[in-house]
C-alpha cells in the first residue's frame, strides 16, 4: 500500500525527462555503435559483429588520428592560455567591467561559424589583410603563401572560434578564487608570479581542465575548418567521417571512426584530469 | 615561538608604530582625515568604530595594501610607507581569513616560510610550533574544508604568526564566529599575545571585544580618531558624545552654564564653572542610585532628582530601569545585582541620584 | 547579396563536393521523413540541392496539386541506399553512371516515352550515353550535364594551354588549382599517367600509379587542395592560382558573377564529362505525378531556370534560346559534337570485383590515401 506505488507515481513524473533523453541523446548513439560493428555490401547495411570497421579506422587513419589529436590538443592548449590571461585580466585587472568584457567575448559568437572561418581566409590569404599590410609595410616584397593552407591556419582559426568557450569556465573558476586569497599571498611576501602560480592557478585548474576538454572536443571533431583552410597538410579524421558516412556510404566505418575518436578523446581528458585535478576534484 | 623583540634599554627609543598626518582619498571622497597614531611594542591595539568610519582603511594603510594620499607610516624607525605589504614587518589576520582552499592546514601555515625558500626542516619545525601555539597540533594535514570556523581562524593566525612580524594586525578577527566561540577566541587571541609578546592591532565595531582584549583602544568616526587611550579611560572620561555613546549606554543631560553654575534641562543644578552657554554633559547609567526612599532627601553631596518608574527590564546579570523624571525627560538606570532591583516596581516613585563626578562634559552636542 | 548569403549560396551550389552540412544533411536525410500533405498529393523528391528549382518554375506545382518533398543528398549513393532500403521515392536526379547499378538492383522503371513530350528535344548525343539504356529500353532522362576542363585565368595565361601537363611548368609551381573531385582527377589523369583509353577501367597498378602521380601534384604543384570547385573559383579571384589540375565548366559562370573572367579548355588528352539524369523508381507512389514532373523538369521553361540559378547546362534544345550568353558562351551548345568528342561520358567504376579492373571500392580507398598523403 505504501512504498511501491509512491515509486511508481514518482517513476512516472520523471518519465517524460527521461524519454526525452533516451530517444533524443541515447538512443542515436546506440544505434551508431550497432552499426560500427556491421558492414556494407552493395550499398545495403548487413548486420552483424566484425571489427573491421574499427581495424581501417586504427591502421589506415592511424596517422591521420594521431594528427588531429595533435591539432586539437595544440588548439585547446592555446585556448586554455589565451583564454586565461583574458579571463585573469576580467577577473582581477578590470574593476566591475569584469562582467562586461566577459559578455563582450559571448557575442562574437554570435557571429557564426563560417562567417569566422571566411574571415581567416580573408585575413591570411595572398591578398589578404596580413600579407596587404606587411607589403605596404615592405617587409616582404612578395605575399607569403604559408599563412593559409596549412596546420598552423587550422589551429590559429579554430583557437580563434573557441576561444570564447575557453574563457567561460576559466572566468567562472576565476569568480570563485576570493580576492583575499591573492591578498593573503602577498602578505606573506608572495611575488604576483609565485601568487599566479601557487594561489590561483592551482584554485581554477578544474576550470582549466574543463576549459582545455570543451576545446579539445570540438576541435578534434572538427572537419570545416581543414576543409577551407587547412590545404592539403591541415586534414583532420573528421573529414574522413565526413566521406565515409556520404560519399563512400560506409556508415560501419564512419561510425567506427566516431566512437574512436570519442573514446580516445574521453582518455586523453579523464587522464589531465587525473594528472591535474586529480582525484579529490 | 617568540617575536624578536627589539633589544629594551635604549632609551628614547620611537614607538613601534608612528603614523604621521596619514590622509587616504577615494577622488573626490575623504575616507580618512589626518590621522597621527603611535602604538607601543607589546600592546594589543583595538581601533574601534561603527562600518564605514575608515578603521579598515587605516588597517589597509599599515598593512600596505593602499598607500597614503599624504603623511607617513613608521614601523620601528623606518619609513615604509612607499612598501607593499610583502615587504613590511606585519602580517595580517584576514577578515573571512583568506586560507588557501587547495592547500592542508600545513601547507597554509608553511606558505611563507615556503616562498622565502627556508630550508625544509626549519618549515616543518615552525610550523609544528606554530600549530601547537594555536593548538591545532592534530590538524596538520586536514583540508581546508574540513574545518570549523574557529578552527580556521586559528590557522589564519598561525599563517601570520610564523612569519614572526613585529605587528600583528587583525581584520574584524572574530566578527564571522558565534558567541560563544568568539569567547573562547577572544580567551586564546589573549593567551598568544601574551605567550607570544608581539604587537597586535585589531580592527572591530563591537566595543566588548575590544575592551576585552585590548589593552589600547583607538575610537574612530567619520575619518578621524575621536580618542584614544586605556579602555577604562576611553569608558569612564569619553571627550566626545560619540565616544560616551559608541562605548557603552549613556545618558546624555543638555543643560546650560550661567555663571559658576550649570542647570540641566531635566531639573538638577550645580556648580560647575567654565564655557558659557549651552552644554551637554554624560551620564553612565550605572552611575545612578535609586532610593524608594522620601524625597527631599539628597544626602550624598551629590544632586537628587524625583522620578517615576516606566519600565523595567530584568536581563539576567543586570537590570535596567527607565525613569520619568518630569517635563517629558527620562533616564535610564542600570543595577548590576539584579537583586537591587527587586525592590522597585513599575510606577513607584523613586529617588534618582548620581555622585557629582560621575557627570562628564563633551561639549555642545552636534 | 550579403556576404552570408552568398556564402550559402556557394554551399548549396557545389554539387559534387564535401558540403559543410554534408553530414547534417544525411542525418536529416536519413531520419526525417518527407513532410506530410496537406491537401494537396505528396511528390516526393530526391536530389541535390538546387537540382528541384525547374520544379518550382511557373505554376506548375500548384497546378497539378503537388506538395514536393525534397530530401538533398549529399552523395549520389544515398538514393542507392534509400531505395534498397524500401524508402518512399517517386523522383530522384542521379549521376547516370549510377544508372546500371540501379537497373541491375530492379529499383527503377523503364521510362514510359509517351509521358515525356520534349524527349525528342533533348540533344540526341545525351540520349545515346549507354549507361542509361538497358535491353533496348530508356531508364533514365538526361537532365543536365557538364565538362570537367582545364580551368585558367586568361589575364595570367594569354595563350591557351593545349596539355593537361602545362599545368605542372615550373612557371606555375604553386599557382595550380586542385580540387577534391574522385571521378574527375582520376578519370583525367589516368590518362596522361598510364594511357588508359577507358579512364573507369583501371588496373590495380595503374590506379597505384595514377594515384602517385596525383599525390605528387598536390604536393609539389597545387597551391592548396579544395574543398569544392567554389573554393577553386575563389582562389581564381583572388589571384592565388592561374591554372588548374581539375577544373568545372560552371566555374567560369561562379567566376563571372564575382566579376573574374576565367576561361577553360578541353586539353588534346581529353577531359571528363558527366551527366546527371532523372529516374523513377519501382515502387514510386505518385506515379503519374512523378511523370508530370520529369516532364516538366527537361521543359525548356524549367531547363532555363537551371541555367539560370545554377549556371548548369540545359539538355533541351528549344532551351537553348532561353539561356544567356553567358550560358551559351560555356556550354557551346552549337559545338555539342565537337565539345563531347574530347569530352568524354565514362562508365562507372566497376562494383564488383572483375579480377582485372580496380573496384569503386578500390578507388575510393586509394584516393583516400591521395587525401591523406
Amino acid at each position: 500500500m505504501t512504498g511501491w506505488p509512491r515509486m511508481l507515481r514518482r517513476g512516472l513524473a520523471l518519465f517524460p525527462a527521461f524519454g526525452i533523453l533516451t530517444g533524443l541523446f541515447f538512443m542515436p548513439i546506440a544505434l551508431l555503435l550497432a552499426v560500427s560493428f556491421w558492414s556494407v555490401r552493395s550499398y545495403r547495411l548487413v548486420p552483424g559483429f566484425a571489427l573491421d570497421a574499427y581495424a581501417r579506422t586504427f591502421s589506415f587513419y592511424g596517422p591521420l588520428f594521431i594528427s588531429t589529436m595533435l591539432i586539437a590538443a595544440a588548439v585547446a592548449l592555446l585556448c586554455v592560455v589565451v583564454g586565461f590571461v583574458f579571463a585573469y585580466g576580467a577577473r582581477f585587472r578590470s574593476g566591475r567591467y569584469g562582467d562586461l568584457f566577459i559578455l563582450a567575448t559571448m557575442i562574437t559568437l554570435f557571429g557564426g561559424y563560417l562567417v569566422k572561418i571566411y574571415s581567416w581566409k580573408a585575413i591570411l590569404s595572398a591578398n589578404g589583410i596580413l600579407n596587404s599590410t606587411l607589403l605596404w609595410l615592405g617587409l616582404v616584397d612578395t605575399p607569403v603563401s604559408w599563412f593559409i593552407f596549412n596546420r598552423g591556419a587550422v589551429i590559429v582559426a579554430l583557437a580563434h572560434f573557441l576561444l570564447p568557450f575557453a574563457i567561460l569556465p576559466i572566468y567562472s573558476a576565476l569568480r570563485n578564487v576570493p580576492d583575499i586569497t591573492l591578498e593573503a599571498a602577498r602578505d606573506l611576501g608572495a611575488s604576483p608570479w609565485t601568487t599566479l602560480v601557487r594561489v590561483v592557478l592551482p584554485q581554477c585548474k578544474a576550470g582549466l581542465v574543463a576549459a582545455f576538454a570543451i576545446c579539445f572536443l570540438s576541435a578534434a571533431g572538427d572537419y570545416v575548418t581543414p576543409m577551407f583552410l587547412g590545404g592539403g597538410s591541415g586534414i583532420m579524421l573528421g573529414q574522413f567521417i565526413v566521406s565515409e558516412f556520404s560519399t563512400r556510404f560506409n556508415w560501419p566505418v564512419g561510425a567506427a571512426m566516431s566512437f574512436s575518436l570519442m573514446g580516445v578523446s574521453a582518455l586523453v581528458i579523464s587522464a589531465i584530469w587525473l594528472a591535474v585535478v586529480g582525484r579529490r576534484g | 615561538m617568540s617575536i624578536d623583540v627589539l633589544a629594551a634599554g635604549e632609551a628614547a627609543r620611537p614607538p613601534l608604530l608612528r603614523v604621521s598626518g596619514v590622509t587616504k582619498r577615494y577622488g573626490a571622497a575623504v575616507a580618512l582625515h589626518p590621522i597621527d597614531l603611535e602604538v607601543r611594542e607589546g600592546s594589543f591595539t583595538a581601533i574601534l568604530g561603527p562600518s564605514g568610519c575608515g578603521k579598515s582603511t587605516l588597517l589597509r594603510l599599515i598593512a600596505g595594501f593602499a598607500e597614503p594620499s599624504t603623511g607617513k607610516v613608521e614601523i620601528a624607525g623606518r619609513d615604509v610607507t612607499r612598501l607593499g605589504p610583502e615587504n613590511r614587518p606585519t602580517n595580517m589576520v584576514f577578515q573571512g581569513y583568506g586560507l588557501f582552499p587547495h592547500m592542508s592546514v600545513a601547507e597554509n601555515v608553511g606558505f611563507g616560510l615556503s616562498i622565502a625558500r627556508r630550508p625544509r626542516r626549519e618549515i616543518d619545525q615552525r610550523v609544528t610550533e606554530a600549530l601547537a601555539l594555536v593548538r591545532l597540533e592534530e590538524f596538520a594535514t586536514r583540508r581546508i574544508s574540513a574545518l570549523s570556523g574557529g578552527q580556521q581562524q586559528r590557522v589564519a593566525l598561525a599563517r601570520a604568526l610564523i612569519m614572526r612580524p613585529l605587528i600583528l594586525l587583525l581584520d574584524e578577527p572574530l566578527a564571522a564566529l558565534d558567541l560563544k566561540l568568539r569567547q573562547a577566541m577572544q580567551t586564546e587571541l589573549r593567551r598568544i599575545h601574551r605567550e607570544t609578546g608581539g604587537t597586535f592591532i585589531f580592527v572591530t565595531h563591537d566595543q566588548s571585544e575590544a575592551f576585552s582584549l585590548a589593552d589600547n583602544l583607538i575610537v574612530m568616526n567619520e575619518g578621524r580618531i575621536e580618542q584614544a587611550g586605556v579602555p577604562q579611560d576611553v569608558y569612564m572620561r569619553p571627550k566626545t558624545l560619540f565616544v560616551s555613546q559608541f562605548v557603552g549606554d549613556t545618558n546624555i543631560l543638555p543643560g546650560i552654564r550661567r555663571g559658576d553654575h550649570v542647570e540641566l534641562a531635566l531639573g538638577a543644578r550645580f556648580s560647575s564653572p567654565g564655557r558659557q552657554g549651552q552644554t551637554t554633559f554624560v551620564l553612565r547609567p550605572e552611575a545612578l542610585r535609586l532610593d524608594a526612599a522620601t524625597p527631599g532627601d539628597a544626602g550624598h553631596g551629590g544632586t537628587a532628582l524625583h522620578g517615576t518608574i516606566d519600565e523595567m527590564l530584568l536581563l539576567g546579570g543586570e537590570a535596567r530601569i527607565t525613569l520619568s523624571i518630569g517635563n517629558g525627560e527620562t533616564l535610564v538606570a542600570r543595577l548590576s545585582d539584579p537583586r537591587d532591583g527587586e525592590a522597585f516596581r513599575t510606577g513607584m516613585k523613586v529617588t534618582v541620584s548620581w555622585a557629582e563626578k560621575a557627570l562628564i562634559e563633551v561639549g555642545v552636542a552636534a | 547579396m550579403t556576404k552570408l548569403d552568398e556564402l550559402l549560396s556557394r554551399v548549396r551550389l557545389d554539387r559534387r563536393s564535401l558540403l559543410a552540412g554534408a553530414a547534417a544533411t544525411v542525418a536529416a536525410g536519413a531520419l526525417a521523413e518527407p513532410r506530410r500533405a496537406r491537401a494537396a498529393t505528396t511528390l516526393n523528391w530526391m536530389g541535390w540541392q538546387g537540382y528541384d528549382s525547374p520544379l518550382k518554375q511557373g505554376t506548375f506545382l500548384a497546378d497539378n496539386g503537388i506538395d514536393l518533398a525534397t530530401t538533398y543528398i549529399a552523395g549520389n549513393e544515398e538514393i542507392i541506399t534509400k531505395l534498397q532500403a524500401g524508402g518512399s521515392v517517386d523522383l530522384a536526379t542521379i549521376y547516370f553512371g549510377h544508372v546500371p547499378i540501379m537497373v541491375g538492383a530492379d529499383l527503377i522503371e523503364p521510362i514510359d516515352e509517351s509521358l515525356v513530350p520534349d524527349l525528342g528535344k533533348i540533344f540526341p548525343r545525351f540520349l545515346d550515353v549507354d549507361s542509361i539504356r538497358h535491353d533496348g529500353k530508356l531508364y533514365a532522362v538526361p537532365f543536365t550535364w557538364g565538362t570537367l576542363p582545364m580551368v585558367y585565368d586568361p589575364a595570367a595565361i594569354p595563350e591557351a594551354p593545349t596539355s593537361w601537363k602545362d599545368c605542372l611548368k615550373d612557371e606555375y609551381k604553386g599557382k595550380v588549382a586542385l580540387t577534391d573531385d574522385i571521378s574527375g582527377l582520376i578519370s583525367t589523369w589516368s590518362q596522361i599517367v598510364t594511357g588508359t583509353k577507358t579512364p573507369t577501367r583501371l588496373t590495380k597498378a595503374e590506379l597505384k600509379e595514377t594515384v602517385d602521380f596525383l599525390i605528387k601534384i598536390k604536393k609539389e604543384h597545387a597551391r592548396t587542395f579544395s574543398p569544392n570547385y567554389g573554393e577553386a573559383t575563389d582562389l581564381f579571384a583572388r589571384g592565388e592560382v592561374v591554372i588548374s589540375a581539375i577544373g568545372w565548366d560552371a566555374q567560369v559562370g561562379f567566376a563571372d558573377k564575382k566579376g573574374k573572367k576565367l576561361t577553360y579548355v578541353l586539353p588534346a588528352e581529353g577531359a571528363m564529362a558527366y551527366m546527371d539524369t532523372i529516374v523513377i523508381p519501382k515502387n514510386a507512389a505518385s506515379r503519374d505525378l512523378a511523370y508530370k514532373a520529369l516532364a516538366q523538369a527537361v521543359s525548356p521553361k524549367a531547363q532555363a531556370v537551371l541555367a539560370a540559378e545554377l549556371t548548369q547546362a540545359v539538355v533541351n534544345s528549344e532551351a537553348v534560346a532561353l539561356v544567356d550568353d553567358a550560358n551559351r558562351a560555356i556550354y557551346q551548345y552549337g559545338n555539342l559534337d565537337k565539345l563531347l568528342e574530347r569530352a568524354k561520358f565514362n562508365p562507372f567504376w566497376p562494383a564488383e570485383d572483375d579480377g582485372t579492373h580496380a573496384t569503386y571500392d578500390q578507388v575510393q580507398d586509394e584516393y583516400q590515401r591521395f587525401l591523406q598523403a
